[in-house]
């Protein structure tokens, strides 16, 4: 397999790529400040959301991960999970290197903390390995039972990505750290400059810790069977 | 019988001594008298004089003395506002200052605070019962003349900022000033818009000074008896002077306007006025006509300030860019791949990583460079006005998009006068002044206007003269873009040098990018009038744009300033 086959050879390649740049670049593009005149900026005072691309991205970029993931199982010609999981590594990896550009000129946004903005990426790139092996697992499964996964894949989406924030309805700070399993809450953390070391090393290390584990667990079982994981 | 005598004095002084004690001791404990106002009348949010008398103290101490108002706002919000009337060496005599009156129904607390901030002696001043409505008219006089209710106050009462006269509407002065500053004051509130009347005849000989001279509507004043026995002032009238009343063919009353303001010469003693004369001298003389609103003459300034921000296309173009060029490389891939030309394609491969990491490259350093966010706006315009008198009034405008404590640095020695604001919801007015600068809390999106008021000096001067113009240069440089401003018609000198030149007359215009301020400041000064030319310096070098960090918050800084003379015709 060659590494054109490996990036763009399986189904709306292209448009895995494209959609995340899309809305990244109209939420960037709106997130800058309208006001060029002094009285523009006293008559509306409109401060974007700052973390409006973040946002976005991480939440189109999870979406399509489960595209990605969904459409890079085991086969016949690649059977062993190990290969699934280096072709989503390298489809997920080139999809963020798409992206590099829009990153980097966010830094118009965040101006005092370039490593705020290194966090955020690479909490998105685990998020999107995570939901790409995920989804992986879930199409294998599904697949294997002869049904469809996609209604499985964005359940868990929406689960991992909402039911975390209950936990901000309390007071206690130990439930309110639950929210931060919820990729939103962990990218407004790893953004928010009040954010403490330990709160920014859980959102950080959840996703990192899942990716790592499924990883292992893949990595160590031979064929690309349903059976064999679950 | 002598002894017994002795015992019955000693008895009595004792006595004597014991009741006399308590009020020598009384005499001897610090105490403040504090008098606000004209005659204890002031208006709300308008300049006062306050005279702050220290009396008792046994020896000078080092400390402040501190004037305290509470501001209210809705909700039953309360905030200090704190100024500093004096620091140093406190001996018993009296500071006089000009404070801006932010809510007189509250107390005005004066305190003598020494260096350990332990309060040596505070006097509470209830000022709610002088509170007038409107500007009101003074009248200086060491007595209340026959016939008067407005307040009166005598010549040593009167403040040397011209501004302590913010709330009043015209001045009567019918006694002698011997003050020169006092006498200054006045011209540079007349200059100002204020409105001044002075009452001479048989006093005008005690009242005649220099300074007096150049406030007099005649160029050679002459007393002379009048067939009654009553003593008038005549002469010549000075360029635009204009008789308004006359009694048997002498002038009255005569009126010449001096900067924005009028000045009436009555050339009888007040006294000498039947009552007729006097209310038709009070129909016939302008009251002052004070700065329009601060908002108004803002307005362009704040307009024409930029405000920079990182191009919101740029965003859109690199992912557009890279979206191209992706889309682009999909569609090649099918096509090379039928013609079976794979090295091109790991070519063009190549050429993509390498436009998007190219791109990335330069979106950091770009965005490194440009992403210098504002947290607060500040534009100081400072309009300096020289006629007869000279004055400076520097506006100031600041706009937080972050909540911030900001120390403001006067740019002259007075205190900020704050107008008054529409809605005061959730605004922390809360502030500290001293002379020298002042602690402002402001919120997020809060704006703030201050305006500061100072003696100008004068420092270029001009006459029409049959070829052209006159123009006497004092400020030791040469001044660049000039306008003389007459009736409908401009003319424009493009360089003034340094001493006194005369300028022959080009027809012009004012620059669109020049002429909001002045066009904002023709509802102040009559600039269009057509009696007497205005000679306009822009200062294009002075308008210039800083930045700097300030406590932690970068501020940006822009200053506008603009000078208008008042010719002679």
């Amino acid at each position: 397999m060659n590494l054109i086959t490996l990036l763009f050879g399986y189904r709306g390649s292209s448009s895995m790529y494209a959609i995340p740049m899309v809305i990244g670049g109209i939420a960037l593009t709106l997130s800058m400040p309208a006001a060029s005149r002094l009285t523009e900026l006293i008559a509306q005072p409109w401060h974007p959301f700052p973390f409006a691309f973040f946002l976005s991205y991480t939440v189109i970029s999870a979406m399509m991960a489960l595209r990605i993931g969904a459409s890079t199982t085991p086969d016949d010609i690649h059977p062993r999970y190990a290969t699934a999981v280096l072709r989503i590594l390298a489809r997920v990896s080139f999809g963020h290197f798409l992206m590099l550009p829009l990153i980097a000129y966010s830094r118009m946004l965040f101006p005092d903390s370039v490593l705020s903005i290194v966090g955020a990426t690479a909490l998105i790139y685990l998020v999107c390995l995570m939901m790409s092996l995920v989804a992986m697992l879930l199409h294998v499964r599904d697949e294997y039972y002869d049904r469809s996964s996609l209604g499985r894949r964005y359940a868990f989406f929406i689960l991992y990505f909402s039911l975390p924030l209950l936990g901000l309805i309390s007071d206690a700070t130990l439930i309110r750290m639950i929210a931060l399993i919820s990729p939103v809450q962990s990218l407004v953390t790893l953004l928010a400059p009040s954010a403490s070391v330990l709160e920014r090393t859980i959102a950080l290390s959840i996703p990192g810790l899942i990716v790592v584990v499924l990883s292992v667990i893949l990595f160590r079982k031979p064929q690309g069977r349903p059976d064999v994981v679950f | 019988m002598h002894l017994l005598r002795l015992a019955s004095r000693v008895v009595v002084a004792c006595l004597g001594a014991l009741i006399l004690t308590p009020f020598l001791l009384a005499t001897a404990t610090p105490a403040l008298d504090v008098s606000c106002g004209f005659d204890d009348q002031i208006m709300r949010h308008r300049f006062m004089p306050v005279h702050v008398s220290v009396s008792g103290l046994v020896a000078p101490i080092e400390g402040k003395i501190v004037a305290r108002q509470i501001r209210e706002a809705a909700g039953g919000l309360q905030f200090p506002i704190l100024h500093t009337v004096y620091e140093g060496t406190i001996e018993n005599r009296t500071y006089r200052v000009t404070l801006p009156n932010l809510e007189p129904l509250n107390p005005l607390t004066v305190e003598v605070v020494d260096r350990e901030s332990e309060v040596i002696v505070m006097s509470e001043n209830t000022l709610r019962f002088g509170v007038q409505q409107w500007p009101f008219r003074i009248v200086i006089n060491d007595q209340t003349p026959a016939g008067i209710s407005d307040p009166v106050a005598a010549p040593s009462e009167l403040p040397i900022d011209w501004w302590a006269y913010d709330a009043v509407s015209q001045v009567w002065l019918m006694v002698p000033i011997v003050s020169s500053p006092t006498l200054e004051a006045l011209g540079e509130w007349v200059v100002s818009g204020g409105s001044l009347v002075l009452f001479t005849g048989a006093a005008f000989p005690r009242m005649d000074s220099p300074t007096f001279r150049k406030l007099l509507p005649l160029s050679s004043p002459l007393l002379s008896a009048s067939s009654d026995g009553v003593y008038m002032l005549q002469g010549d009238l000075k360029d635009r002077a204009s008789s308004r009343l006359t009694r048997k063919g002498t002038p009255l009353c005569i009126e010449m306007p001096l900067g924005a303001g009028t000045i009436a010469l009555v050339t009888t003693r007040y006294e000498d006025l039947t009552p007729q004369e006097i209310e038709q001298i009070e129909r016939e003389t302008r009251t002052a006509v004070r700065m329009p609103d601060i908002e108004r003459i803002l307005q362009n300034i704040i307009h024409s300030t930029p405000v920079p921000r990182p191009p919101y296309w740029i965003a859109g173009l690199l992912a557009a860019a890279t979206l191209a060029g992706s889309l682009l490389f999909s569609e090649t891939r099918h096509f090379l791949e039928r013609v079976n030309r794979l090295r091109t394609f790991a070519g063009l491969f190549a050429a993509l990583c390498l436009m998007v990491l190219m791109a990335t490259a330069w979106a950091g350093v770009y965005a490194g460079r440009h992403n210098n966010r504002i947290d607060i706006y500040q534009t100081n315009t400072a309009i300096r006005v020289q006629s007869s008198f000279g004055l400076d009034i520097m506006l100031c405008t600041l706009f937080a998009e972050q909540g911030a404590v900001v120390r403001v640095d006067h740019p002259v020695t007075s205190y900020p006068l704050p107008p008054a604001m529409a809605s005061v919801r959730n605004v922390d007015l809360s502030e500290e002044s001293d002379n020298f600068h002042s602690l402002l809390a402001l919120q997020r999106n809060e704006r703030r206007d201050l305006a500061y008021f100072a003696q100008g000096r004068l420092s270029v001067a001009m006459s029409l003269t049959g070829d052209g113009v006159q123009i006497v240069n004092r400020t030791e440089r040469e001044l660049l873009d000039a306008y003389i401003l007459f009736g409908d018609m401009t003319f424009c000198i493009p360089v003034i040098k340094e001493g006194t030149a005369t300028y022959a007359l080009t027809e012009g215009y004012l620059p669109e990018e020049k002429s909001a301020l002045p066009t904002a400041l023709l509802k102040w000064f009559p600039m269009r009038n057509g009696t007497v030319p205005w000679l306009l310096l822009t200062h294009p070098n002075e308008e210039t744009i800083a930045k700097f960090d300030n406590d932690g918050f970068t501020k940006q800084v822009r200053q506008v300033a603009i000078t208008i003379i008042e010719g002679d015709s």
